[in-house]
């Protein structure tokens, strides 16, 4: 298969991307599709603190990172490459990909290109869209709606809000429904995969000290999400490209 | 090996069928045995199998996070401790439904806990068709049909009906024997410890002294004989549950 490249990204921060990227590393694994992340919380992490297995660190903005994620995409064996773009840094980082000439090689059908886009609760995250979509061609383009923090999240003018997909009709929606707080908490502060805390895995591999409730909690709102994603077709996407 | 424990769910989809009173039962004939059972009363509006242990039961919110982690941690845990629940009618469905999607019975299962389900069944046929469902959706719990017999007769519908049928056959059975309503409201005294009744005393302990004083003679034998056939029915189904013999409280002063 060709290497695909998932790209996890916001423009604007606090809107759950990395919480995102978690469970579709999880849900790679599922699928038993072989995959590695780029973690551009650079230089603290994020990612990495709770998938330090297949996570690599990367500042998305030098040279040097840039070819160690690009450069690596057929050789590195993986299947799939996921990065965790750092909030602010999505649309000069599809200009970078852009002038390494990424997506010439993605319409030559070098590789697999699709985007997660993750929407927050604002115009503004909406107005993302539009700067967006022009690097999308020949890729898979997700409108990612995100649940997970706050219950009643995209209840603003409806029209408002189709006004701006209408420019986006090659756009996926994506729903990650929501996870209970404490649930949420939990999993943070254990620092492991949405699946090992499932398992009642500590980060050593041990048995952990989880709640049974909340491990319920996050094993039921994974399965949904895992839904979401079945829903969307994503690995058929990943490997085979958006098809057209 | 850890030695295995039980969990034992007082549940039933109908109010007023006993629960309270079967938890309470069961509580005092562990206690009776010097064993110290965990209870939880999930009624936050009437709590009253906490009222007959002040202090001792936990009083669960279902609805809330930190109620249902209250519960289900400490019923899954791995000791040797006896776990008794009395599951409002109000909750009915929602407490299995958080079970089965924490997947209690593998945590339970991992940790030695045996969970059963002591179902008291009404005396309409759904009580009887919802029982039979609960039976099959939860495959891996140990159920227990209760039949209290303090309800009367079953409707002569739920006699004809293929659950009641179903479950004539059905082991481990339960009977909650009857009690006389005269008598009943003599227990609702919240200081009561029912295992006090099968207590036999030394002929020099001054009657009036005694925890039971307040009844007359009539009403102590009439309980006595209600309460040892009530522990000896727990005993029984606590032994098939944990696939041994388990005493009775007391049988030891009996026996000097």
């Amino acid at each position: 298969m060709k290497p695909a490249v998932l790209i996890v990204g916001a423009d604007k921060g606090g809107v759950g991307k990395t919480t995102i990227t978690r469970t579709l590393l999880d849900y790679l694994v599922k699928n038993n599709t072989s995959a590695r992340a780029f973690d551009g919380e650079f230089p603290r992490g994020t990612l990495k603190r709770f998938h330090p297995g297949q996570t690599e660190i990367v500042n998305l903005v030098s040279t040097p990172d840039q070819m160690r994620m690009l450069d690596t995409l057929t050789t590195s064996g993986e299947k799939v490459s996921v990065i965790d773009i750092r909030a602010g840094l999505l649309s000069p980082t599809l200009n970078a990909l852009k002038d390494i000439g990424f997506f010439d090689a993605v319409r030559n059908d070098e590789y697999t290109f699709s985007l997660f886009h993750i929407l927050g609760p604002s115009v503004s995250s909406l107005e993302e869209i539009g700067e967006i979509l022009p690097f999308m061609k020949g890729g898979s383009y997700f409108a990612v709606k995100n649940f997970i923090n706050e219950a009643s999240f995209f209840d603003w003018d409806k029209n408002v809000y189709d006004n701006y997909f209408k420019q986006a009709k090659e756009a996926i929606e994506v729903n990650i429904p929501k996870l209970n707080e404490m649930a949420c908490e939990q999993v943070e502060l254990a620092g492991v995969p949405f699946s090992a805390f499932i398992k009642n895995r500590n980060p050593q591999g041990q048995a952990g000290n989880y709640s049974l409730v909340l491990r319920g909690y996050v094993k039921t709102w994974l399965g949904r999400v895992f839904d979401e994603f079945d829903r969307i077709g994503l690995i058929e996407r990943l490997i085979n490209g958006p098809g057209r | 090996m850890l030695a295995q424990s039980l969990a034992l769910i007082v549940a039933s989809p109908r109010p007023k069928v006993g629960k309270t009173l079967l938890a309470r039962l069961m509580t005092d004939y562990f206690r009776g045995l010097g064993q110290r059972p965990v209870i939880f009363d999930t009624d936050t509006y009437e709590p009253k199998l906490a009222s007959f242990f002040p202090g001792k039961a936990k009083v669960i919110d279902l609805d809330k996070v930190p109620g249902q982690m209250a519960l289900f941690d400490r019923l899954s845990l791995p000791s040797a401790e006896t776990r008794v629940v009395d599951l409002t009618h109000r909750h009915f469905e929602k407490f299995f439904e958080l079970m089965r999607a924490m997947d209690f019975a593998t945590e339970a299962k991992s940790h030695a806990v045996v969970p059963a389900i002591l179902y008291i069944a009404g005396r309409d046929p759904e009580t009887y068709e919802r029982g039979l469902r609960l039976m099959r959706e939860f495959p891996e719990y140990a159920f227990v049909l209760v039949e209290n017999l303090f309800l009367g007769e079953v409707e002569v519908t739920t006699r004809v009906g293929e659950a009641y049928q179903t479950f004539q056959d059905h082991e481990p059975h339960m009977v909650m024997p009857p009690l006389e309503p005269f008598f009943a409201g003599m227990i609702d005294n919240t200081t009561l410890s029912l295992a006090e009744f099968t207590r036999e005393r030394p002929a020099h302990v001054a009657t009036e002294r005694l925890p039971l004083a307040f009844l007359s003679l009539e009403a102590r034998d009439a309980v006595r004989g209600w309460v040892g056939t009530a522990f000896s029915e727990i005993a029984r189904i606590a032994g098939m549950l944990k696939g041994g013999r388990e005493p009775l409280p007391y049988a030891s002063d009996l026996a000097e």
